[in-house]
């Protein structure tokens, strides 16, 4: 059940009666209820992995609690709660030529929010290894933890610390974070519906219809997917995070303005900060970080951007994608010395605004190139991708026209793409600072409401009527 | 709670009101209306336009109506039928169940499902001409001969695709709003396009605009010339089974006392150019010149208009649909060739209507 179906609209309504129509203490349970019911609308399958990876993890949660301080434990369970991670994302790329078919069509299933779930489990597993949090003691609670169903299929990955925390104590109806919820899901839903929905017609090529448009049009297109995958991603993620303030819980944002940083380092503390918060907590610093030189630093970036590449998916394009950014991370670390002097030595000054223009603008085509290899379906699409764009470049006024027309885009519905990105990015760069989900509750009140009728004008009269499924939903 | 829920509900009341306005604009134009009331509106002669936007019944409309209409003149085809009016013909019992079949083989079973006193006694058959393409087959559902099931309508779908298209500046309320009676349907309420009462179709007010059509300058005909697809797909020899499709509907029309006069309908004429530079379209020749000894053989007729010299590309509403004016210049040339159907027609007062000046899509009757 997408969060952008009537069906699900429907469903949240129903549970946020029931839930604070529920004495206080026991709401975790209408709660972990909505959950398990949710959950099982995609599957009994995958509602028995799902309550296979608690109930793992519950355990070894319990084990660690007594085992504080000895690997073996922390990697026996840690590799137990990645088991069902590593089977059905990559056993059938790598192995499902040799496996028995009954076993290959198995792992084909891919469990719901399985990457974002399961890394909220070994997260879980880290802190109480750490003895950062106690180990939960209640399976209940600890199986809401991992499968609040507004988190569950695609984030935000929430720390236990914080969400268990929050499910332990039973809080009051605060009207004024449920607005602020409301306001955000609205917000969410302008994201995803219309701009997201606006441009996924033309956010992308196929390999086989490449040769059909000119390299303007490809070129386009990659430009379109950009806004579309951040309009698509950070949508989702403020419906989810609206959806868990109208609970009474408070979830961190996570996104930040990711398209005004400026450098790849600054990109990667503004986008997925769920995602990106825990590699650098769970993979990076424990591989040591920053502290074993500068050798073994860059070692550290690759392998953890490598990481997040194959989350992300098994194509060897996720992995280019990874491994480019840690190369990013690797050059800017080992560069910053040498571009800090040229800085010096430049007539505007870095932190001016035309330098940090120059900044952002670098940095934006740096991620633009790993977003051509992301979006493609290989690393040949990919190249191909850029071989195409390189066809007529540069590009005069009339090539830009024409690759539009060429995309099947006309006057009309370049109007209803720009009404859609251009309040989309100026809400975007206002919010840059401290993300969205807290920069709209701290504006004064007709801005807020302007902004939502926009919002809600915007979805009932320039929201495509297909939906497509989200892209972060597939990893 | 309360605070938060009042908060929310008068925030709501704008919308709702939106959206009530909208429902309520949506069934006033008729487009939620069951397909029984608009049959029943047809056969009683009530029905002025009756065109849905969001949901398609069309041959099941037509069955329909033409079985309680039971006129003696009838015309059969796909949607390059549907523009021949009643006004063309000099009878009062005619109807154009245009659009009534999508493919050959449904001609018969049209006729078939028809109450044996509402079988007409002259059918007008137009043959699309990739009919008699064997590419064209494969297009074809198995189930392709059942009855239509009546669509129903999904008051929340149409609601969502209304207010969509009326931000993409589709229509306007006051229009639909203002609708006559008669009127079933948003495209027949906001544009004027849908079916009149004597089965023909109105395009409305899209041929005001034909630059902005799908088709403007035939871009999209060319380009399915050029792919060879949808309708445009080539071939040397034309599909035998089509022919033995063929023999039986004008058997069953033998057998059942229908004199069938029938015609390949026109292509726009750089359209055809195009086809004809090609060379792909060999079939079209081929498959006219067995038709001919077909018809003959049961004592009836077949023309093949695919191409109409005195017909201009701005008379043609795309590459393959003809406006009235091509219409009307194509019972022009009945009313010379046709030795049934010839005496139906005013071949003066059509080349009036064809020949008149003004907007080269529309025909404009004296009255």
């Amino acid at each position: 059940m997408q969060f952008t179906t009537f069906a699900y609209m429907g469903f949240f309504a129903a549970v946020f009666a029931i839930y604070w129509a529920t004495p206080a203490r026991r709401r975790w349970v209408a709660a972990l209820a909505a959950s398990v019911g949710f959950y099982a609308l995609f599957g009994a399958p995958m509602l028995a992995v799902l309550a296979l990876c608690v109930a793992g993890t519950y355990a070894g949660g319990l084990l660690l609690e007594k085992r504080r301080g000895q690997t073996w434990a922390l990697v026996l369970c840690v590799g137990a709660a990645l088991l069902p991670l590593l089977f059905f994302k990559y056993f059938n790329a790598l192995f499902g030529a040799f496996a028995p078919q009954p076993v290959s069509a198995f792992s084909l299933m891919m469990p719901a929010g399985l990457s974002f779930f399961t890394f909220k489990t070994v997260a879980y597993l880290a802190e109480v290894y750490r003895g950062k949090l106690d180990a939960c003691h209640s399976l209940g609670r600890y199986a809401l933890y991992v499968s609040i169903f507004p988190q569950v299929s695609m984030g935000p990955i929430q720390r236990p610390g914080d969400l268990l925390a929050q499910i332990d104590a039973p809080h009051g109806f605060d009207s004024r974070q449920a607005l602020s919820g409301a306001q955000l899901m609205l917000w969410g839903y302008f994201e995803k519906l219309v701009v997201a929905e606006n441009l996924a017609s033309y956010s992308a090529v196929a390999p086989e219809r490449m040769d059909r448009v000119i390299g303007c049009s490809v070129f386009l297109t990659t430009l379109f997917y950009a806004v579309r995958l951040y309009a698509d991603f950070a949508g989702y993620s403020h419906i989810a995070i609206g959806c868990m303030q109208l609970l009474g819980f408070s979830v961190p944002e996570n996104f930040r303005g990711p398209y005004w940083s400026a450098s790849v380092r600054e990109f990667w503390d503004r986008w997925h900060i769920s995602l990106s918060s825990w590699l650098r907590d769970y993979i990076y610093i424990p591989l040591g970080g920053s502290r074993r030189g500068a050798v073994r630093t860059g070692c550290n970036l690759l392998l953890t951007f490598f990481v997040s590449g194959l989350w992300h998916g098994v194509g060897l394009q996720f992995a280019v994608w990874g491994l480019l950014h840690g190369c990013y991370r690797v050059v800017g670390r080992f560069t910053e010395p040498l571009r800090a002097r040229l800085w010096q030595r430049s007539p505007i000054a870095r932190e001016s605004l035309p330098g940090r223009a120059v900044r952002v603008a670098v940095t934006l085509l740096l991620v633009w190139v790993g977003w051509v290899f992301f979006s493609a379906q290989s690393v040949a699409h990919a190249l191909g991708i850029f071989a195409r764009m390189a066809d007529g470049f540069p590009y005069s006024l009339q090539t830009l026209k024409n690759g539009l027309v060429m995309l099947g885009l006309n006057r009309i519905l370049l109007w209803r793409i720009a009404f859609a990105v251009v309040p989309f990015l100026g809400v975007d760069f206002a919010a840059r600072r401290e993300g969205t989900a807290v920069w709209l509750p701290g504006q004064k009140k007709w801005l807020r409401l302007l902004l939502c009728y926009f919002a809600l004008a915007s979805v009932l009269f320039n929201a495509p009527f297909q939906v497509t499924e989200p892209i972060y939903f597939q990893f | 709670m309360r605070r938060f829920l009042k908060t929310i509900a008068l925030f709501l009341v704008p919308a709702v009101l939106v959206v009530g306005v909208f429902g309520a604009a949506l069934i006033r134009s008729g487009e939620l209306a069951p397909m029984e009331e608009v049959r029943r509106a047809a056969a009683e002669g009530r029905l002025s336009l009756f065109g849905f936007a969001y949901r398609e019944n069309i041959r099941a409309f037509k069955e329909a109506v033409a079985g309680a209409r039971g006129a003696e003149v009838l015309v059969l085809g796909t949607s390059r039928s549907m523009q021949l009016r009643s006004r063309f013909f000099q009878t009062d019992s005619f109807y154009n169940a245009g659009g009534g079949i999508a493919y050959l083989s449904q001609a018969q079973h049209f006729l078939e499902r028809m109450p044996q006193h509402a079988r007409p006694k002259r059918l007008l058959l137009v043959l699309d001409q990739y009919f008699y393409n064997v590419q064209w087959r494969v297009y074809e559902a198995d189930d392709s001969a059942k009855p239509e099931q009546d669509s129903t309508a999904d008051i929340a779908v149409s609601l969502r695709h209304m207010l969509w298209d009326y931000g993409n500046g589709k229509f306007s309320l006051r229009q639909v709003l203002s609708a006559p009676e008669g009127t079933y349907g948003l495209m027949a309420a906001a544009r004027g396009a849908g079916f009149c009462g004597d089965g023909s179709y109105s395009y409305g007010s899209e041929l005001l605009h034909p630059e902005q059509s799908l088709d403007a300058g035939f871009v999209n005909t060319f380009e399915r010339i050029e792919q060879a697809t949808n309708r445009f797909e080539g071939g040397e020899t034309p599909d035998e089974a089509a022919f033995a499709e063929t023999r039986a509907l004008l058997e069953y029309c033998a057998a059942n006392k229908i004199a069938v006069t029938a015609f390949l309908p026109p292509y726009a004429p750089s359209v055809w150019q195009r086809m004809q530079q090609t060379g792909n379209y060999n079939y079209i020749p081929a498959a006219y010149a067995v038709l001919r000894e077909l018809f003959a053989e049961y004592g009836f007729e077949v023309f093949d208009y695919s191409s109409l010299p005195e017909t201009r590309d701005d008379q043609y509403v795309d590459g393959f649909h003809g406006s009235d004016r091509v219409y009307a210049a194509i019972c022009v040339r009945l009313s010379r060739d046709s030795a049934l159907m010839g005496d139906l027609f005013d071949a003066e007062a059509l080349e009036a209507l064809f020949y008149a000046p003004g907007n080269p899509l529309f025909v404009t009757f004296a009255d």
